[in-house]
């Protein structure tokens, strides 16, 4: 018999803040959403053959990592979708197709880490619309400005060129970017 | 995952270590790594366009290096310790009563030169309060000189609590590099006892138990009726018993019981045995009785009683009020109570006596209950406020009563039946209430889920019968 030891020894008084699982860390809604979204966006635009194998199971389960919180998932399910857009790019897919189903791709790779990022840090019940849209926004201007910049490159240099000299323009681009930094 | 960044980085956090003013502002920068594998697809698919001649795929690998361009080159967000984010605090009181709500209400200023799109804010909300509306976080786009504002609701509890810097996280667009760090306000919130009296509570007298304060079997000025006798010169005109002249012609005196002020000892057990509660979020037995003697400081306090204040346990800290009259009194109470070191909130680091043996520390306790009485003049009466969840307070209450003082236990109940250990820890504690009652002690056994008034008044049933 103990004596000494009755129910519960309060070691703390209670605190919202101390107590772990009174937050709610599940992934911020607005990024998980806008990630779906711009995978299924993705799979609209991509010819239905690689859309079909490669990128509707890699969009289910980028979904499901978005919305339950696991990184890893989020990663194979773009990779998935990545993949469709490299297969749809050899079998020779216009270049806007390509172009524009990479850049949603990683922009849905993004913005679903970037909400379970969030909901970790500051929790579902906390305001955090005006981050993840402010995120979402600068993120997809980055990757459209990228975009923008090759496709004018594209533009110019397409009379007859083969496509090796082109990437190697840009290759070498990126290169001089980085050295200069 | 954090590696040193960039040459700014580094000279920048020297110069933070310097500052010794800037009170333990720390900025640390933290890569994320977020964009790793993005160069990665860059070059498998600048690779695989170039095999397959396939304008597009170089396309989407300009996506890729403009992303791994862009996080490997950006700069830290321009936040500092010599300032950058400001934050103020507005509470809507802050001297609340105990029990209440209070809003918090944060605004967050960003007073760099840059837009900072993604600040990440925790206020550092006291450990001792709890937040019931709202939430502390907050997610805030700030450009230069602009302000977010964001509030929640704590739960007011009793004593003295100071916010805590809040913790920030602010990152670059891409989310590449997070900067952490605490940007404080002094915050400061009180939360005071509130001293509600009790409608009444009968203190243990020699006579009956009969509203009020302590009888004597005495006669004389007072009102309830006590006897009659013959009249003596000099005996006051009010108490003539006018009824007797009537009847029998001559004069008599009526003789009221005399009452008399009483003296009150509350002694709380602060050992780190009577911080039980029923349930993690629940308030502990020492908050409970806590509560329980403010609100019986008041009421004998109003009754016209002598009332006084002890700790009792907790070996860093001991409060000890003399009993006394009046408002000043009240207001000395109040104050000790409501944030008085020995009743932390939080348990003593350590027992009384954690080290020595067993028989060494219980002669050692009942020497602390005799300096206890010897302390107290000799008619005061001990309120003891314990949880009685250990086999002390009931020896303590016996040897007090052994010592001739009228002992009341009040003592909040922190037991549960929801496992048979703790069901029966709980029919031990109900076993010691039963054998303080058989030895004349009188106890107000105060569960969880009853008011301290609605107690007493269960208890005094037994006591009138």
């Amino acid at each position: 018999m103990t004596p000494g030891t009755a129910p519960e020894p309060a070691s703390r008084p209670p605190s919202g803040e101390e107590i772990d699982d009174a937050v709610d860390r599940s992934p911020a809604r607005v990024s998980v959403l806008l990630s779906i979204g711009a995978a299924l966006l993705a799979l609209l635009v991509l010819p239905p053959a690689p859309a079909g194998l490669l990128g509707v199971p890699g969009t289910a389960l980028l979904g499901v990592g978005a919305l339950r919180g696991n990184r890893k998932h989020v990663t194979y399910g773009a990779a998935g979708v990545l993949l469709a857009t490299t297969v749809a790019g050899v079998v020779g897919a216009r270049p806007e197709v390509v172009l524009s189903a990479a850049l949603l791709s990683v922009l849905a790779w993004d913005l679903g880490r970037y909400g379970i990022t969030v909901g970790e840090q500051l929790g579902r019940a906390a305001d955090t619309t005006r981050i993840e849209v402010a995120h979402a926004t600068l993120t997809a201007g980055i990757g459209v400005a990228g975009a923008a910049v090759a496709y004018a490159a594209f533009l110019v240099t397409t009379g007859g060129q083969p496509v090796v000299v082109f990437a190697l323009l840009l290759f070498g681009g990126f290169v001089v970017l980085a050295t200069l930094r | 995952m954090s590696r040193e960044t960039s040459d700014e980085t580094g000279a920048f956090r020297a110069r933070g270590e310097g500052l010794e003013e800037s009170d333990d502002v720390d900025v640390r920068d933290h890569r994320t790594e977020r964009w790793q594998g993005i160069g990665g697809f860059a070059l498998f698919a600048a690779g695989v366009g170039a095999l397959a001649g396939s304008p597009g795929l170089v396309l989407a690998a300009a996506v890729g290096a403009a992303y791994a361009g862009y996080a490997g080159t950006i700069d830290p967000p321009a936040v500092s310790t010599e300032g950058g984010l400001r934050i103020e605090r507005h509470l809507d009181d802050p001297e609340p009563v105990a029990g209440e709500t209070v809003r918090v209400r944060v605004a967050l200023h960003n007073d760099t030169e840059g837009f900072l799109p993604d600040v990440r804010v925790v206020d550092g909300v006291p450990p001792g309060l709890d937040v019931v509306e709202g939430s502390p976080r907050h997610g805030a786009a700030l450009r230069p000189g602009a302000t977010a504002v964001f509030s929640y609701e704590v739960r007011a509890m009793r004593g003295t609590h100071r916010f805590q810097p809040a913790q920030v996280v602010v990152a670059d667009p891409s989310g590449e590099i997070e900067r952490e760090t605490t940007v404080s306000a002094a915050t400061e919130i009180r939360c005071r006892l509130s001293l509600s009296a009790i409608e009444d509570l009968p203190l243990r007298g020699v006579s009956s138990p009969a509203a009020g304060r302590v009888e004597t079997d005495a006669g004389g000025a007072g009102v309830e009726f006590h006897a009659t006798r013959e009249y003596h010169a000099g005996d006051p005109l009010n108490r003539i018993d006018w009824n007797r002249k009537a009847k029998l012609g001559e004069l008599g005196t009526l003789e009221y019981r005399q009452e008399r002020a009483a003296t009150v000892a509350l002694v709380v057990d602060v050992r780190r045995a009577a911080y039980r509660a029923p349930s993690p979020r629940a308030p502990h037995a020492v908050e409970r009785s806590v509560d329980a003697a403010g609100r019986v400081f008041a009421t004998l306090l109003d009754a016209g009683d002598h009332v006084g204040l002890a700790s009792f346990g907790n070996p860093g800290a001991e409060c000890w009020l003399a009993p006394a009259l009046g408002h000043d009194q009240r207001a000395r109470g109040r104050e000790l109570l409501t944030d008085h070191p020995a009743f932390d909130p939080m348990p003593p680091e350590s027992d009384m006596y954690a080290s020595l043996r067993e028989d060494r520390r219980e002669e050692l306790r009942e020497r602390l209950v005799d300096r206890l009485h010897d302390r107290l003049a000799p008619n005061t009466q001990v309120f003891l406020l314990s949880p009685c969840c250990d086999a002390f307070p009931a020896e303590m209450a016996r040897r007090l009563e052994a010592h001739g003082r009228a002992v009341t236990v009040v003592s909040p109940d922190p037991t549960t039946d929801e496992t048979p250990l703790r069901d029966l820890l709980r029919m031990e504690r109900a076993d010691r209430i039963r054998d303080l009652r058989r030895a004349g002690i009188r106890v107000v056994d105060w569960s969880a889920d009853e008011s301290l008034a609605r107690a007493v008044a269960r208890a005094r049933e037994r006591w009138v019968s």
